[in-house]
Parts: C-alpha cells; structure tokens; sequence
C-alpha cells in the first residue's frame, strides 16, 4: 500500500540562510495518528504549510498519497482534509453554506454535500448553528467547523495544525474527543501540537521536531518506554520538615526533590511499580499524612525536555 | 465510517464557476453592492429629473441624451468605485483575513481561485455598467424615440473598460498585503494618479495612448458626431496663447486595443503573483 504521507529532505529557507524547516524526512503509514511535537518555532506550522501548499517548498520533496505537493497540488491535495493555523470564515456564509462551496470546489454531488454536512457537524456538535452566519461565532466554534469542513469529503489524510489551539478547556476537552473519534474511524492524521498531553493523550506515533530538524519519530509506548524517570507530586497534611526532605533524597530512585510549598512537593523518580509504592510507604513512614501521591505531568515530558536540550 | 478514496475531481472551468458564484454570493449579501446601486439610482434619478426641474428640454437625439444623462465624469466614478469595490481587494482580504487558510489547502488551483474571483467581479460590475446604461438608453428610447447605436457602442467601450479598471484591482490585491491599502490605492491611481500623467504628457505634446484612463476618454467621444479629432492650438495674436495647447481624443479601436492589453496584462501579472504568494503569519 502506498504511503499515504512521505517527506523527503524537506527544507524551508526563510530570507538567505534561517531554515524552518531543515532537511525532515518522515514517512507515515496508513491509518497512523502522528502527532509532530515541538516547541514554538520548531518548525511544525511550517511543515504543515509546505505539506498542504500554503508555502512552497525550498527543497526537497512532500508527497501525498503519491503524489508532489510542489508539482501537482490539486491532485495531492484531492484526498486530504485540512485545518491549518485556526482559519478565518466568509461571515456571511453559514456552515452549511460553506460546506456546500468547500464541498462543490472537492466535486462532491450535492446529495453528498447534504448527507455528510449532517454527519460532520453532529460530529462537531454544531448541528444547532448550521443555519446561522459564521461571522457571530466564538473561535472555539470557528475550530469546530474547520474540522467538519476537513472531514466533509471523508478525506484518506486529515492534517491538523494545532487543532485546539486557543480554545477554553472545554473547547479542547471536545476537540480532542472529536479526535479520538477519527482514531477510531482510521483516517491517517498528522497532527501538530506543542502539547504534550494532547499528543500522548490521541496520537499513536509521535515525531519529535526542533529548530527545523527531526528529534525522534516512533510509537507514543515506545518513546515512553524509553523513559525511566517519572515526575511524582506529593501533597500532605502535615508541613515539610528538612529533615525528612533529607532523608528522602537519599532514598533509592529519587533524582531531585523541589519544595513546592509548606504541604506539596515534587520528586523526579526512577523505579518500577514496586520501588514507587515502597517510596510512598517511606513517605508515610516519615510521619506524613499523604493526601495524594500521584504521576505529574505526561510521561512524554522528560523526553521531550531532554531531546531539546541536547539538540541546542 | 469507511475513509473513502480520493474521488474524480472537478475540472478547473467547473471549480471557476464555483468561487464566482460563492463569490457573487458574497458580494449580494454585502453592504458594498447595495450602495453602489443606491449611489447609481440616486445619479440616475437626479440627471433624468434634471431637464424637467429646471424647465430646460430634453435632446431629440438618443445618443446627445444618453450623453447628457450618464454625464461621463459620473460613468467614470462608478466604474473606478466599481473596480475598487469588488476587485481592490479580492486578492489580498484572502491573506488579510485568514480566509486563505480555509480555502487555499482545497484541491484547487490559485489560478483557478483567482479566475472565478476575476469572473464574479466581472459579472458585478457588468451589471452596474448596464444597469446605467440601460435605463438611460431605454429612457432615451421612451423620449426621443429612437435607440442610439452609439451609445450602445459607448456601453462597450464602457464594460472593456471597466474590466480593465477591476484587472488593474486584482493586480494590487495580489500585490499589497492590506485591505485598506489595495483599496485607496486601487480608487487613486484610476481617478488622480493616472490622469495626472495624463495630463502632464498632454501638456508636452505627447499623446498618453498606454493610459488606460486616457484611453476611458472614447466612452464619450463616441457619443459625440462626428467623432472628435486630436488637435493642437499654437500660439497666435487672437488666441494669445503662450504655448502650443494639445487636445487629444483617443480612437476607437486604440481604446479597445489598450483595454483588452491592460485585462491581459494585469491578470496574468496577477495570477503569477498571487501563485507566488505565500500565506505567512
């Protein structure tokens, strides 16, 4: 089966010598949800934009489902549904109309256009507002109608950028349920995000990016096996003694320990299971009353924090 | 749901047709047409109105009706805010307003984007040009009797030129970045910037014929019999002229020429610059 996104030496020059983007090369397979994860800067919008022909390429080469992005873009861009950066709509047209206009530009009958502007916009929860012009809506319901209109022809690739970039908490929490969805229907995502519990949270394959350069690309569980320290946060019922604080820095497995406040701290922590549990029990052994013991941030973090360090 | 395969994809003729008509959809739910439409009933009314206000007869000649009805000066400002409306920033409210990220990632080429935009102006200011010409030519048919096959060529002469007038829009839409800017400039350039080297070329003798506002002069010089001549003033005792004074009017088929070269020119200046154009920030 053909590759249905493949990118090879890409390279964006910005000016004479600032390269966003520096010789990435990137092959997703069919089906896969591919988060591509960075910092600010590091090149994912630009990637992005090259892939969906929104900036031309320097060199190298992007090939969607087969075919060059540079040579050929309205047949590399046939399959693909897209939401790039957070887009602006026509104000006057609703979002009906305007999946009628995006869905006549794909050639989609309009028989079809109708049948799936219902699906895509129950999908995005927006079926109430189909009827109203676009130009009263919040960003958070402008988002959710730039992913109906790139599910509306059932693309083979969806590329999102940032996709709930933005949005209030709860605009991202049923943003990425809509995502959690696609994984499910197998659509082929390539998804940018600088957030790392978003990724971990929906993607299946994550690409680690800086400066315009490729830090790592494989499974989420294979890049989170690789590491083995976690981040554990403490909170007690008691105040933090420095005595004790000592005493647990000297426990096996415990890296750093930062005092956060007078009754929470965090411990970065190499173990297994068992060595954590035992380190709770030491914890409470200390004459703590634990309130919560629990894994902080995503497991991703560590990583990502290390491959960016050591790529600078 | 199955993720389907890519589907036939409609040919660039079939996708010009779509924006032009999304586009035109745009520009009938918009504030712009309609103002213009009340601007161009308003001048219509009072110019028709005029001759009976002030007790002064109509002309018993079609073409001299149309002529003094349309008033060219009025015929150019509605064509220049014409062109400045709908073409001034076609291009670059796609950039401006983000708009360009919604559509730009669409199997569909820039230049078709650009032709069906082109095509929807186009078919807007048509109908503002005929819609002036029309009722003035049926109002002149109503009291002279007669349809003028002059002012019927003079409406020609006018939709060429407010073609060419949009072509020059779409050309610095797809060059400015802003809005505003595509628009001032869009409006000046065809109303005072031009025909002030119009006139500085006048004024040296020198007949301005790549002008395209000069070129805007046939629309009425065609309405007038017989068809004006350019001619030159020299200095004499009875005139006391201090220097040679040059009046040009330029041809028919000069005009033509120069319209349909500025249409060609500055739409395909434009599709090369838009393609070029990349949507950054």
């Amino acid at each position: 089966m053909q590759e249905p996104i493949v990118l090879q030496n890409l390279t964006k020059v910005y000016g004479k010598d600032f390269k966003a983007v520096d010789d990435l090369s990137l092959t997703i397979k069919p089906s896969s949800f591919v988060g591509i994860l960075g910092p600010n800067g590091a090149g994912k919008t630009t990637t992005i934009k090259m892939l969906t022909n929104l900036l031309t390429i320097t060199s190298g080469h992007a090939y969607l489902n087969g075919t060059d992005v540079s040579s050929n873009p309205k047949h590399a861009l046939g399959g693909v549904g897209a939401v790039v950066e957070t887009p602006e709509f026509y104000p006057f047209l609703t979002p009906n109309e305007t999946l009628e206009y995006l869905g006549a530009i794909r050639g989609m009958p309009k028989i079809e256009v109708k049948r799936r502007s219902k699906e895509v916009l129950e999908l995005v929860q927006m079926t109430e507002w189909s009827g109203v012009r676009i130009g009263k809506f919040s960003k958070g319901m402008k988002q959710r109608i730039a992913l109906a209109q790139a599910l509306l022809h059932e693309p083979t690739i969806v590329i999102l950028d940032e996709p709930t970039s933005g949005l209030d908490p709860r605009g991202m929490v049923e943003v990425r349920e809509v995502l959690k969805e696609l994984k499910k229907q197998r659509y082929t995502v390539f998804m940018s995000s600088h957030l790392l519990n978003e990724v971990q949270e929906v993607c299946s394959e994550v690409a680690l990016i800086d400066h315009g350069k490729l830090l790592a690309y494989d499974s989420v569980s294979s890049l989170t096996s690789k590491i083995d320290t976690k981040k554990l946060e403490i909170r007690i019922a008691d105040q933090v003694r420095g005595d004790a604080m000592d005493k647990l820095r000297s426990f096996p497995g415990v890296q750093y320990l930062n005092i956060v406040n007078e009754q929470q701290f965090f411990i970065d922590f190499a173990g297994d299971e068992q060595a954590q549990a035992d380190l709770l029990l030491k914890i409470q052994g200390l004459g703590y009353r634990v309130v919560s013991f629990k894994e902080s941030g995503v497991a991703l973090e560590n990583l990502y924090m290390s491959l960016i360090k050591s790529s600078r | 749901m199955a993720v389907t395969s890519t589907r036939q994809l409609p040919s660039d003729m079939s996708q010009i047709v779509t924006v032009a008509r999304y586009d035109i959809f745009k520009h009938l739910r918009s504030r712009r047409l309609i103002a213009v439409f009340i601007i161009e009933a308003f001048i219509l009314a009072l110019m028709l109105a005029l001759p009976a206000l002030l007790n002064q007869p109509y002309p018993d000649d079609p073409a001299q009706f149309v002529q003094s009805v349309l008033y060219f000066t009025f015929t150019n400002i509605l064509i220049i805010l014409g062109a400045t409306m709908f073409a001034g920033d076609s291009i670059c409210s796609e950039f401006q307003n983000r708009t360009g990220y919604l559509v730009f990632p669409n199997p569909i080429k820039k230049s078709t984007i650009y032709l069906g935009k082109f095509l929807s102006t186009a078919l807007i200011v048509l109908l503002i040009v005929t819609v002036w010409y029309w009722v003035a030519i049926i109002a002149g048919a109503i009291v002279t009797g007669d349809v003028s096959v002059l002012a019927i060529e003079s409406y020609g002469l006018a939709v060429l030129y407010a073609l060419a007038a949009s072509s020059i829009g779409f050309l610095i839409s797809s060059i400015l970045k802003g809005s505003t800017g595509a628009l001032v400039l869009t409006f000046f350039l065809l109303f005072m910037i031009i025909p002030m080297f119009d006139l500085v070329g006048t004024l040296g003798g020198v007949e301005p014929v790549p002008s395209i506002t000069y070129q805007s002069g046939a629309i009425n010089a065609i309405l007038t019999t017989p068809y004006p001549q350019s001619y030159v003033m020299t200095p004499n005792e009875t005139n006391g002229l201090p220097f040679n004074v040059y009046f040009f009017y330029p041809s028919v088929a000069s005009s033509i020429a120069v319209m349909i070269g500025y249409i060609i020119i500055a739409n395909l200046a434009g599709i090369i610059l838009f393609k070029r154009r990349e949507m950054v920030g």
